[in-house]
């Protein structure tokens, strides 16, 4: 069973891998980034694979969530691209809301949800905290924040499972089993 | 009456126990809470706490694994140095996730975790630069031993917490604590569930103790009013009595009131003696019993009297013995009625047989309808004489004065006074008897205001007798008992006097019964009046407690010898002594007589014989009105100054 969304998916492959060359082309690699891995996104088939780096990543639409969480004190602000506009971005187009979706961290968590799910809860894969470059040991290098001081309704263990840190791997499409 | 129940229940609740009862519920209470509160303080770990804390734990070893396994495979082709840098920085955000994440303050509560997972942070974080370098430079074998051999026992340590931490070890795991509280809250419930039962047993038996005690008086453990107010408590098939130890409130006032406490119980349990099984004996208020008598296949006195007969006992003090005796009054069931009448109405009949009985000094009274009736017309003539009092228009009874002559034994039966009477009369014409008034006046604190109104009335009439009729003689007025005061001068002055009537013309009629009540007071009163020029007369003489001693101790001017003396006295030649002798004397102490009731023409004449002073009678006058009264004396005054006609007057036809 193969959902609707991944054809149109692949049809635009190319044209996220003509992206991807522009990013790599432009970007250049600081001396810590060498440490940071790549972030991977996996289309379903795994026939598709688009790396990113962190520094691809800064040339989306950036935002800012200023937000408080169980994972440290206070309130801090993180700041990155929206999850769905990256998503959108590379798929080269809208991915339907009930495209599966799967992130994996670098200690070896997973989740699995919707990308609808990613999208009604405003997930930003922060890159950055308080301005700077996340490191793996602040739960670098791309940590899904939610705005659970704005919206207090997501500031549950349900909602918590989805910030997934140390992310370092995203997989779209119906492909959970193979896990 | 007092069963062994009740004295359970008794016991149930007596000071002692529920106190204790108190106690225990305080100290169960404190126990709970002591138990919630501790719990409170461990309440901020829930199951879902542990569940993450387990999580990171279980991660916290799975990171320091990888981070193992990098090493191992460092010195093999496959090393990749920048892999042994990223699971060194993913170990590292775990220590910092153990140690400030909300998520892991479950790990950080229990056993010295804190202190431990700080401890191997520290060394730890000493292996940064190895790492980096290693990182940076590509391997090296020197601090790549140098790594390994610090490495080894931190991960050792890790190990070790995450151990203890879910299995077990000296100082318990995760959940034992948690497992403890659940035990300890399971424990209080059944110790709740247990006390609670407990609880409402005791409060079930509070509840029938209270209906008891509702319904008992404390004092004697008898039934109290509210058994009565019960339904069919009292019905129509039973005789209900009232009885009260005769001289009570002496007997109170003697011993004071620990004392007649004791009288009472010893009282009670003498009655319940007296009484069958089916019958029930009530303290309804101090000192005053009601029996309800179920049995009524007997009389009603005959029951009443054999109860009254077998009660009575001696009480016996801690300084004397005291006859103790009841007075009883006893108002019969009606079977016929349809109804029972509530017990207020029982009792108020009772209560008034009861005053009948110690009123008149007997042991029993039955209420019956005529005791009853007379109660109810006392208390209407009552209602209505307040009225009158007050000046009210519509009060339904009317108080008017009538004259009877009293004359000389003449020949002409010579007016030479006459008595003011009270005549008495309800709207539907009844008269009321002239004493009863004056009772009920003298019973309900209208004394005053009675004697005042006759005074007043007299002297208002009396003013016209002198004008029209030159009247010289006097009249004689009866003082009801609470115009006998000092005030009774200032009195007559104001009233009588006032309307033109001099001393020598006023008679004041007191009976024996109003002088002895309180002789000593009297006395000086009389004198006081006397020396006004205001003669006293002792009325009703022969009829009460009659004594020489008052003719002279109260020094009167006339003595009225009662009607029962003259009565039948042509038949009777005993009450001729008497009568002759009775005036004799006065006429020795030099006190006129009055003799009441002739009626015909032989007592006259046997009264003229022994030569009493005056009459008062119908074979002289009976009493009349004002009027006519007023027209008597005038025609007299008539007959004595114009030629006397023989027959003129129908008095004189007798003759």
């Amino acid at each position: 069973m193969v959902p609707s969304s991944i054809p149109s998916a692949r049809s635009s492959i190319l044209l996220a891998t003509a992206i991807c060359l522009f990013f790599f082309q432009s970007t250049t690699s600081a001396a810590q980034e060498s440490f940071l891995p790549n972030l991977e996104i996996v289309f379903g088939d795994e026939q598709a694979v688009v790396e990113l780096r962190a520094s691809d990543l800064d040339h989306l639409p950036q935002q800012s969530i200023e937000t408080h969480s169980p994972y440290y004190k206070g309130s801090v602000e993180f700041s990155g691209p929206i999850l769905a506009d990256l998503l959108n971005s590379v798929a080269g187009g809208d991915i339907e809301d009930n495209t599966r979706i799967s992130l994996y961290a670098l200690n070896n968590y997973f989740v699995h949800t919707t990308v609808g799910e990613l999208k009604d809860v405003d997930a930003l894969l922060a890159t950055r905290k308080e301005g700077d470059r996340l490191s793996i040991r602040e739960r670098g290098p791309y940590w899904v924040i939610l705005p659970l001081s704005e919206r207090e309704e997501l500031d549950s263990e349900h909602y918590h499972k989805l910030m997934v840190w140390q992310l370092y791997k995203i997989r779209l499409g119906d492909q959970h089993d193979r896990d | 009456m007092i069963g062994t129940e009740s004295t359970l229940l008794y016991r149930l609740f007596s000071h002692r126990v529920t106190f204790s009862v108190f106690v225990l519920t305080c100290f169960l209470i404190l126990v709970i809470g002591f138990s919630f509160y501790e719990g409170r303080n461990r309440a901020d770990i829930s199951l879902s706490g542990l569940r993450l804390a387990s999580w990171s734990l279980a991660q916290f070893r799975d990171e320091a694994r990888s981070f193992e396994r990098e090493i191992i495979l460092a010195d093999t082709r496959i090393a990749q140095p920048v892999k042994l840098k990223i699971r060194y920085d993913v170990l590292w955000s775990r220590f910092e996730y153990l140690l400030t994440s909300d998520e892991t303050y479950a790990v950080r509560r229990f056993n010295d975790n804190v202190a431990e997972i700080k401890h191997l942070f520290t060394r730890f974080k000493a292996l940064d630069p190895i790492v980096s370098g290693l990182a940076r430079n590509g391997i090296a074998e020197n601090p790549l031993r140098q790594l390994r051999n610090n490495w080894t026992p931190i991960h050792a340590g890790i190990d070790q917490v995450v151990i203890d931490n879910l299995i077990g070890g000296e100082s318990g795991n995760l959940t034992q604590q948690f497992d403890q509280d659940l035990n300890q809250v399971s424990r209080i419930r059944t110790l709740l569930l247990v006390m609670l039962s407990a609880g409402l047993v005791y409060f079930l038996f509070a509840l029938i103790y209270l209906k008891k005690q509702f319904k008992t008086d404390p004092l004697t453990g008898l039934p109290n009013r509210h058994f009565l107010s019960q339904k069919r408590a009292v019905t129509e098939n039973d005789l209900y009595l009232v009885c009260e130890i005769k001289s009570f409130q002496a007997i109170q006032t003697d011993h004071g009131d620990s004392e007649t406490d004791g009288l009472i119980r010893e009282s009670a349990r003498k009655l319940a003696g007296c009484i069958s099984e089916t019958d029930t004996l009530v303290h309804l208020s101090y000192g005053e019993f009601v029996i309800i008598r179920r049995d009524t296949s007997t009389d009603p006195a005959r029951a009443a009297q054999k109860i009254l007969d077998r009660s009575s006992f001696d009480w016996k003090t801690e300084h004397s013995t005291v006859p103790i005796q009841f007075a009883m009054g006893a108002d019969p069931g009606n079977p016929e009625l349809t109804e029972n009448r509530s017990w207020r109405i029982r009792h108020t009949n009772a209560l008034r047989a009861l005053g009948y009985s110690l009123n008149k000094g007997a042991d029993l009274t039955i209420a019956d309808d005529n005791l009853i009736s007379e109660y109810q017309f006392k208390r209407k003539v009552l209602r209505e004489l307040v009225h009158f009092f007050r000046g009210h228009t519509l009060s339904d009874l009317s108080l008017s004065l009538v004259y009877q002559p009293i004359v000389r034994v003449d020949r002409n039966k010579t007016i030479a006074g006459a008595e003011v009477l009270l005549r008495c009369r309800l709207g539907d014409g009844t008269s009321v008897p002239p004493n009863i008034i004056v009772d009920i006046c003298e019973h309900h604190r209208l004394g005053k205001v009675f004697g005042e109104w006759l005074l007043k009335q007299i002297a208002t009439e009396a003013s016209q007798i002198l004008a029209a009729a030159r009247f010289k003689g006097f009249l004689s007025i009866n003082l009801n008992p609470s115009l006998i005061s000092n005030e009774l001068p200032a009195l007559l002055e104001a009233t009588v006097f006032a309307a033109g009537l001099k001393p020598e013309n006023i008679c004041l009629e007191i009976t024996e019964d109003n002088a002895s009540i309180e002789f000593d007071s009297t006395v000086p009163i009389l004198q006081g009046l006397k020396a006004l020029g205001v003669s006293i007369a002792l009325d009703d003489f022969g009829t009460g407690y009659s004594s020489l001693e008052y003719l002279q101790k109260l020094q009167i001017d006339k003595l009225k010898i009662d009607r029962n003396f003259v009565n039948q006295i042509e038949s009777n030649a005993a009450r001729e002594h008497f009568l002759k002798g009775i005036i004799d004397i006065t006429h020795l102490l030099d006190v006129e007589t009055v003799v009441e009731g002739v009626e015909n023409k032989v007592q006259w004449d046997i009264v003229a014989r022994h030569q009493a002073d005056f009459v008062q009678g119908y074979y002289a006058h009976k009493p009349m009105e004002f009027a006519p009264f007023l027209s008597l004396l005038v025609s007299k005054l008539t007959e004595t100054t114009a030629p006397r006609e023989i027959g003129q007057h129908p008095a004189d036809l007798l003759n």
